[in-house]
């Protein structure tokens, strides 16, 4: 207890250093939980989800698939559950749903946020919840319905129910998150027939009994349907369950690796302040061991500083990224992600963050004392003969030909006598400095890369959405108007034989709005053939220009595509293909979005085709600003923050003094 | 009968650079029980280290040194430990009190260590602190903390108590007190003490004084009649 006193005293008296570590430790621990909690509240909420949806493990489609096909499938080993329904696109107004028709409910099962629980018997449709906030629908209102072939019938809105299907995006065939241009709604199987008229079912839902093998029972799935197999996606290539798979890393990839920074710095510092502590109580420490207190009390003494500290700042550091960084992040998430429940769990994993960082701190002071405490009183009380001094590698080396200073020599000499202060002096200051430049290079890249985007890479002046076409209606019209360049953005898993990545593709029609060379002032048309990707993509997928990749869009086959150029782009994760290149394998050219150079194109634009929504290219730019200014705030941070730590770090290290 | 303490052929070497010295060199003498014994000699004649020695702070690099019929000189660094915990009450020249403890806290330290030892304010009461309890060693004189010291070395209720050159460090009417301080203990307790010192005025208060010279003894002097403290001029 008397020996506790004493630590509180001596932590009181040097509180400029302890309170430094106390920071740092509470900042690694802050950052850990902070980004563990947002990735374990974000992948409990989206799992509770999944397990009370009873989520298939993949998505199969078919054509003309019967009840028959659906049990034989049922009935083959390893598979748990399946089902059968119908998808299909339909339209209200300028509005387009994906419409589920279901026979059964037993798997993704939609949540019944309000209004009647889902029948397949019963007349009406169950809409998305996101899609009827956004366009004012209530239970009860009637829909308009247009279906592809002409029919429009009005439909009674029975409930209103979010889908373990679409987490993030509403449409997979569009990259627009606009819940008021794009939805989805639930009908059953006898209330279709009613409604409309359509054929058989054209996507088979199925569970299996394990995650392993999955490609395997693919095959027998396969053979079972034949001829009425088309494709097949599993949660790796759904848009959905992907991209809430990857928000859920990067997440804990942030929370595993940002805090590394904090604890290095901490077991410099640690290190530093103990390693002086118990220079300068040599004497007391004579003392202790003189009054026959044992050396293992002693030691423990000291590193109970080291856990003293660790506690401290990783409580601190707990309590805040609990509170602090969920409450910052979770109001994005819950705009990104459609959840019926959010988690406010706490990860039981973060409290090993405190033990690491007890760990980290006991450790650096056990580095501290070293043999120390290992001697007789009499040499603690004596203390270190002071180390002859020697000229420095770096004197030796240049003083014939400079001549130093007194400080230079006084300096390298004391360097050179004090290798490890000195060793651990540049790289606290290296550290520092680079996360200063880091946060400055930051924001440069980020404002950059808007400018790039914008100013270089879109030369338009406006981009339109279209209402969604099918192949035919997109085939019938004609592209080429003065001023407008039609492109069709979607998803597709890009693979190549290291990594595999779901990104967004921009098929470029005819014209000159896109410049995929941002160095050069004239457009550089994008090539006939193969696929550009970004160099950052390119280096992610490990392959280069003349290299093979993989594409496949909605689950179909896998389409070998050259890759005919890299790029630096403005945006890492995208990748560009010409209209001729996307049709010479087999797809057809579905414009969604309409670029368009001025005013007059605007008007063409309107008169011409199903515009739903125009945006000019300067509001655009500044809504990217906008976002950006996420990321100026944390670059912000990290530089306050590294000027902060670079001032603790030479401060409490002291390296010469 | 055996002595209290008994050196026989004490030697301990360091190695300086290439040379090895003899700090203490083939020294042999007794110490009864209740002694006061004074150690007088130049600076760098070994008493300091023969004080450590005797005291379990340093390892003898040959020789023997019986306390009660135990070699310490082959002691463990456990043994050690133990024995200077149990045995042994230190006193200081620059009173080497914990700054950050208060009077009583830097006593009871102490104390802790041993099952039945001394109350911690009735020692420091003995020594006159008695309104010094609460006070850090920072806001007391250097003759109140080497009572402080003596405090916190008696309160043990050590075998031996070992000064190294007690008054060293303060003026001579406080050393003269801190001298009777020692002197009084040692005879109200029988308190077997050893005082380590280069000032000669006080070999007559001493029950047998030691004189060495480059590591040895090199007279060892009895007074039968030893003066009380407070008749010797300082």
């Amino acid at each position: 207890m008397i020996l506790f006193k004493k630590m509180l005293r001596d932590i009181k008296h040097a509180k400029a250093q302890f309170l430094t570590i106390i920071i740092i430790a509470a900042c690694g621990v802050f950052t850990f939980v902070g980004s563990i909690t947002v990735g374990s509240r974000l992948e409990e909420s989206v799992h509770q989800f999944y397990k009370s949806a009873d989520i298939n493990d993949v998505w199969v489609n078919v054509e003309g698939a019967t009840p028959q096909d659906v049990d034989a499938i049922r009935k083959l080993p390893g598979i748990e559950a399946a089902q059968g329904r119908t998808v299909m696109k339909v339209f209200s107004d300028n509005r387009v749903l994906d419409l589920f028709v279901l026979n059964e409910n037993v798997l993704s099962k939609p949540y019944l946020a309000t209004g009647e629980p889902f029948e397949s018997e019963k007349e009406g449709l169950w809409l998305d919840q996101e899609f009827a906030k956004a366009n004012g629908f209530r239970i009860g209102d009637t829909i308009r319905i247009h279906t592809g072939n002409g029919q429009s019938v009005p439909v009674i809105i029975q409930g209103l129910v979010l889908s373990p299907e679409k987490l993030i995006d509403v449409s997979s065939e569009t990259l627009s998150t606009r819940h008021d241009l794009y939805g989805y709604a639930y009908m059953g199987e006898t209330a279709a027939h009613h409604t409309f008229s359509f054929s058989g079912m054209n996507q088979l839902l199925i569970k299996m009994k394990s995650e392993k093998n999955i490609q395997t029972q693919l095959t027998s799935v396969e053979q079972v349907l034949g001829q009425k197999y088309m494709n097949s996606l599993t949660h790796e290539e759904h848009t959905s369950t992907s991209g809430a798979a990857n928000q859920i890393g990067q997440f804990k990839t942030i929370g595993y690796v940002t805090p590394m920074l904090f604890f290095l710095l901490a077991i410099l510092v640690v290190i530093s302040t103990m390693s002086r502590l118990i220079t300068n109580q040599r004497v007391q420490i004579g003392t202790l061991m003189s009054l026959g207190i044992h050396i293992r009390k002693i030691k423990w003494h000291y590193l109970s500083y080291g856990l003293f500290l660790g506690i401290t700042g990783g409580v601190i550091g707990l309590i805040a990224g609990y509170y602090v960084i969920p409450a910052i992040f979770m109001g994005t998430l819950h705009q990104s992600f459609i959840l019926p429940k959010w988690s406010d769990s706490f990860p039981i994993e973060t409290l090993w963050s405190i033990a690491a960082v007890c760990g980290c701190c006991i450790l650096a002071v056990l580095f501290a004392c070293g043999g120390k405490l290992n001697a007789l009183p009499a040499v603690v009380l004596k203390g270190e003969a002071p180390s002859r001094p020697k000229k420095s590698l770096f004197e030796s080396i240049f003083h014939s030909k400079a001549k130093f200073s007194f400080q230079r020599l006084w300096l390298l000499r004391n360097l050179r006598s004090r290798k490890v202060r000195g060793a651990m002096g540049i790289f606290g200051s290296f550290g520092c400095a680079f996360l200063i430049l880091f946060g400055f290079a930051n924001i440069d890249t980020s404002n950059k890369s808007i400018e790039v985007e914008f100013d270089r890479q879109y030369l338009y002046q406006y981009k339109a959405d279209l209402l969604a076409l099918n192949a035919e209606q997109a085939q019938s019209m004609n592209w080429n108007q003065a001023g407008i360049q039609p492109i069709q953005e979607r998803r597709v898993v890009v693979k190549s034989t290291t990594a595999q990545r779901n990104l967004p593709v921009t098929i470029i029609g005819s014209g000159d709005y896109i410049n995929l060379d941002v160095a050069s002032p004239d457009v550089m048309p994008v090539p006939e053939t193969g696929v550009v990707l970004s160099q950052k993509m390119a280096d992610v997928l490990g392959v280069k220009a003349g290299s093979t990749v993989s594409l496949r869009i909605d689950g179909g086959q896998w389409k070998e595509m050259i890759v005919a150029q890299t790029i630096q782009a403005p945006v890492a994760n995208r990748i560009f293909v010409s209209e001729a290149a996307w049709q010479q394998h087999g797809e057809i050219f579905v414009p969604n979005v309409l670029l368009l150079g001025d005013q007059a194109a605007l008007q063409s634009a309107k008169e011409h085709y199903p515009v739903t929504q125009i945006v000019a290219k300067a509001d655009m730019k500044e809504a990217n600003r906008t976002l950006n200014e996420g990321v100026f705030a944390s670059a912000a941070g990290l530089t306050i923050a590294a000027i902060f730590l670079g001032i603790a770090v030479i401060y409490s290290l002291g390296p010469l003094i | 009968m055996k002595s209290f303490i008994q050196i026989n052929n004490l030697l301990r070497t360091y190695q300086v650079g290439e040379n090895e010295v003899a700090a203490v060199n083939s020294m042999e003498f007794e110490i009864e029980q209740g002694e006061f014994v004074v150690i007088l000699g130049p600076s760098g004649s070994g008493k300091s280290t023969l004080l450590n020695l005797l005291g379990g702070m340093d390892q003898a690099t040959s020789g023997t040194i019986l306390i009660e019929g135990n070699n310490i000189a082959q002691y463990s660094l456990e043994e050690l430990s133990r024995y200077r915990r149990s045995d042994i009450g230190f006193v200081f020249q620059f009173y080497n009190l914990i700054p950050n403890l208060t009077a009583k806290e830097n006593v009871d330290l102490s104390r802790k260590l041993c099952k039945d030892g001394l109350d911690s304010t009735e020692m420091l009461e003995a020594v006159g602190l008695a309104k010094r309890l609460h006070h850090f060693p920072a806001e007391l004189s250097g003759g109140e903390q080497q009572r402080v010291s003596i405090a916190r070395a008696l309160c043990k209720k050590p075998k031996l108590l070992l000064c190294d050159e007690p008054t060293g460090a303060l003026d001579s009417n406080t050393g003269a007190l801190i001298m009777s301080v020692l002197w009084d203990i040692s005879k109200k307790y029988n308190q077997t003490v050893i005082v380590v010192t280069h000032n000669a005025a006080i070999a007559d208060t001493a029950n047998k004084v030691i004189r060495l010279k480059d590591g040895k003894v090199i007279d060892i002097q009895i007074n039968e009649n030893p003066l009380p403290m407070n008749e010797v001029a300082w």
